[in-house]
């Protein structure tokens, strides 16, 4: 009988133990968020689909491609090389964000830049993402790369393993960036590196339709 | 004798009247006021519900909130095109054209579409799609390419393009622009953080068209 009682004892205490334990502990929440790594320009980051390095940025007011195009701020050109890992592999998930935290996506106008991209597997795999941004938030800008795109709320890079890459733009460089004159070539994504060589303008054609 | 007692009666009824309203502090007074005054305008219209007010007038150079957008027209123009950029389909169409500005003020990038979608112009022969949906294209004054995105912080001089029938005629047509709702949630695209077209004129005009020829 005292066993009995005991045990009952024993099987009540588990219980509030087991209470107490799923209250203070969150056990049904699900880790939603992205698994973020950090890189800089010219080291890749490696993510567990592939490996994701921004090789260059430039800037300027004017793009040429199959239309040319003309910047309602400035353009910043961010030269991207992708090795996917196992398959071949889209990626959506291009994106600027400034200091303020504010994003911007890539710009397709003029079908001169993609906005997202398919890298075949073990090739270097090059693009060049061109955002249209304000010359005033140049500092700081960081590129995010991730396999889903971030619609409204970032909901579909949910556990989405996703870089942010630091684009290295000072004060200095923000300044010389937002002055810049240079015109560039738009382009698609590709097996051969970009052509980054200035595209010269011929006066009174600067991106005039 | 019969007239002063009906005499008698009517100022007695007065006097119990007065009496009353001498009872009465200022806030019952009024009270009664603002009813007798709806009694007497009932038979023309008093006691009827007010009606929703009106959308709000779209004025060329003035800006207003459209969305996520400030949007500002300048002028009401057609032309015979915009080549190489844009042309008429049909042979003797024109192009009626809104001149103005689009700033996205916000903190991430929004659709072009959130504009075009909005706008309806009636008369002038604007052509009108079989299946619905928006007439017009937005594109860059710049460079005479169309935007299919703003970014926060931009400011594009655009041009909302809308074909006109071969047949149109020089008359003022109706700018009319639908409201936008921010929803945080919405159940029937599962889409958060949307903007939701109320289908309700919000702003709209009357113009004469400026003619290109």
């Amino acid at each position: 009988m005292r066993r009995c009682a005991a045990l009952a004892a024993l099987v009540l205490v588990a219980m509030a133990v087991g209470r107490v334990i799923t209250d203070s502990v969150p056990v049904n929440e699900l880790a939603t968020k992205p698994f973020v790594r950090s890189g800089e320009v010219g080291r890749p980051v490696a993510l567990r689909y592939a490996d994701v390095g921004v090789t260059g940025v430039r800037a300027g007011p004017h793009l040429y491609g199959a239309d040319p195009v003309a910047a309602a701020g400035q353009f910043l050109l961010v030269d991207v090389r992708i090795v996917a890992r196992s398959e071949s592999t889209t990626l959506l998930g291009f994106s600027l964000l400034d200091r303020a935290g504010r994003r911007y996506a890539p710009m397709s106008r003029g079908s001169t830049c993609p906005t997202n991209t398919t890298a075949p597997a073990g090739v270097r795999w090059y693009a060049v993402f061109c955002f249209d941004v304000p010359p005033s938030r140049l500092e700081g800008m960081v590129f995010e790369v991730a396999k889903g795109a971030f619609d409204a709320d970032g909901s579909r890079q949910n556990r989405d393993d996703l870089a942010r890459i630091d684009l290295g733009i000072g004060a200095a460089e923000s300044k010389e960036m937002a002055a810049s004159r240079t015109a560039w070539r738009g382009q698609f994504p590709g097996l051969d590196q970009m052509d980054t060589a200035p595209v010269k303008e011929q006066p009174g054609q600067e991106a005039a339709p | 004798m019969t007239e002063s007692r009906e005499a008698g009666k009517s100022w007695r009824g007065l006097s119990q009247a007065g009496a009353l309203v001498r009872r009465t502090n200022g806030r019952q007074r009024l009270g009664a006021g603002v009813g007798a005054a709806l009694l007497v305008t009932a038979p023309f219209g008093g006691l009827e519900a007010a009606g929703t007010p009106g959308p709000d007038k779209l004025t060329l150079g003035k800006s207003f909130e459209l969305g996520p957008y400030d949007v500002t027209i300048r002028k009401v123009v057609t032309v015979g095109d915009l080549a190489p950029s844009i042309k008429p389909e049909r042979e003797g169409g024109r192009l009626l054209v809104l001149a103005g500005k689009v700033t996205n003020p916000g903190a991430r990038p929004e659709f072009a579409t959130l504009v075009t979608r909005a706008f309806t112009v009636k008369g002038g022969g604007v052509v009108v799609p079989e299946h619905g949906g928006s007439a017009g294209r937005l594109v860059s004054v710049e460079d005479g390419e169309d935007i299919s995105t703003i970014n926060p912080g931009l400011t594009y001089d655009v041009a909302i393009v809308f074909e006109q029938d071969p047949g149109w005629t020089e008359q003022p047509v109706a700018v009319e622009v639908d409201g936008y709702q921010f929803l945080e949630e919405d159940p029937l695209t599962l889409d958060p953080q949307s903007w939701l077209d109320t289908d309700e004129v919000a702003t709209s005009g009357r113009f004469d068209v400026e003619v290109r020829r």
